[in-house]
């Protein structure tokens, strides 16, 4: 997958991190998963998926 | 303690530094003082005492702190940049943190006397989750909001690809290209990593108000020193002359032993340290900071 992300996407993330963030708290609300939390939904996810539905 | 603010102004700090002080290592620095102590903070009997006092971890909230913390990273990464950042950012970290009732030491161990303007209560004693509650039912999530609005009216430009491609990269090239060897991330999962703070602190802002709001039904009270269901836990009795006493006699100690630390070792530190090829530092405050620009 190559191509710059877009801004929207960008705000979908944040909507499911909010969604998350309240539903369960220190789960997702973390100095670990909080930061990497947009390189993994909108980058290797994506990616690794788009690698495996191409096998 | 402030929660989003410390994300925030990290980019704050980035807009004002340039080329001249790591992003990674601002970040790093502005974690620094909580980040091997917050877990303990809510398991003690008495947080605010464990976290910003002493006996405690409070020698984590002081300047001396970041000063050690970045000549270790000077003397092992040889990396002057990353020595700078870490040192703004920790600075920056125990200034913010003034604001709560518990306060800060900034003179430690020169001076153990709490400073502090109150401005909402340190609620660590309410676990995590009731302390999230409490921030963002104070003007603690006034504060974190007002960095956000600092960020978007006056650094808005350091989260753009081409200030990414033109001032984070270039003010640390050897950190961005061992991570893009390393984690084999191209420029957009560099890009997403380097906008991971701003996101994480909008993402936390938000969903912890939302859950102080519907989920805790904490009450509101933006008012100086809420909220007020929190008990008062102000580490100082002393009036405010006898803190400003204290903590100006802290200062000039520690003003002394900085100045005594350069010359026995420090300037040595410095000159065997290394800049990327793009830095060119003056003196003073030049060292570490660039002229304005726009936003």
């Amino acid at each position: 997958m190559t191509g710059r992300i877009p801004p929207a996407a960008y705000a979908v993330a944040l909507v499911v991190y909010v969604a998350l963030g309240v539903a369960t708290q220190s789960v997702v609300l973390n100095w670990i998963l909080g930061p990497l939390f947009p390189l993994l939904v909108l980058y290797v996810i994506p990616r690794s998926a788009a690698r495996v539905f191409r096998r | 303690m402030s929660w989003a603010a410390h994300e925030f102004e990290n980019y704050f700090i980035q807009r004002h530094t340039g080329l001249k002080v790591a992003f990674l290592g601002i970040a790093l620095g502005t974690f620094a003082p909580d980040l091997f102590t917050k877990a303990f903070v809510y398991a003690s009997d008495d947080p605010a005492q464990f976290h910003r006092g002493w006996p405690g971890v409070g020698f984590t909230h002081s300047f001396i702190f970041g000063v050690a913390f970045a000549a270790v990273v000077l003397w092992l990464t040889r990396s002057r940049s990353w020595a700078l950042g870490v040192l703004i950012g920790q600075w920056a970290h125990v200034l913010t943190d003034v604001a709560d009732t518990a306060g800060v030491m900034p003179f430690f161990p020169f001076s153990t006397e709490p400073v502090t303007i109150s401005m909402w209560k340190h609620a660590a004693v309410l676990g995590r989750n009731g302390d999230a509650a409490a921030y963002y039912s104070s003007l603690g999530g006034v504060w974190d909001a007002f960095w956000f609005v600092m960020l978007v009216l006056f650094a808005r430009r350091t989260l753009r690809r081409q200030y990414f491609r033109e001032v984070i990269v270039r003010a640390d090239p050897r950190t961005w290209a061992w991570l893009h060897r390393r984690l084999k991330l191209g420029e957009e999962g560099l890009l997403l990593l380097y906008r991971g703070m701003v996101f994480y602190g909008l993402g936390r802002m938000l969903a912890w108000f939302l859950y102080a709001r519907f989920d805790a039904r904490t009450p509101l009270h933006l008012m100086w020193n809420g909220p007020e269901y929190v008990v008062g836990n102000d580490l100082s009795d002393a009036g405010w002359v006898e803190v400003l006493v204290r903590t100006g006699i802290g200062g000039v100690a520690f003003a002394l032993f900085l100045w005594g630390c350069w010359h026995l070792f420090g300037r040595r530190l410095w000159e065997r340290g290394e800049d990327p090829p793009s830095v060119t530092r003056g003196r003073g405050w030049a060292v570490a900071f660039e002229p304005h620009r726009e936003a």
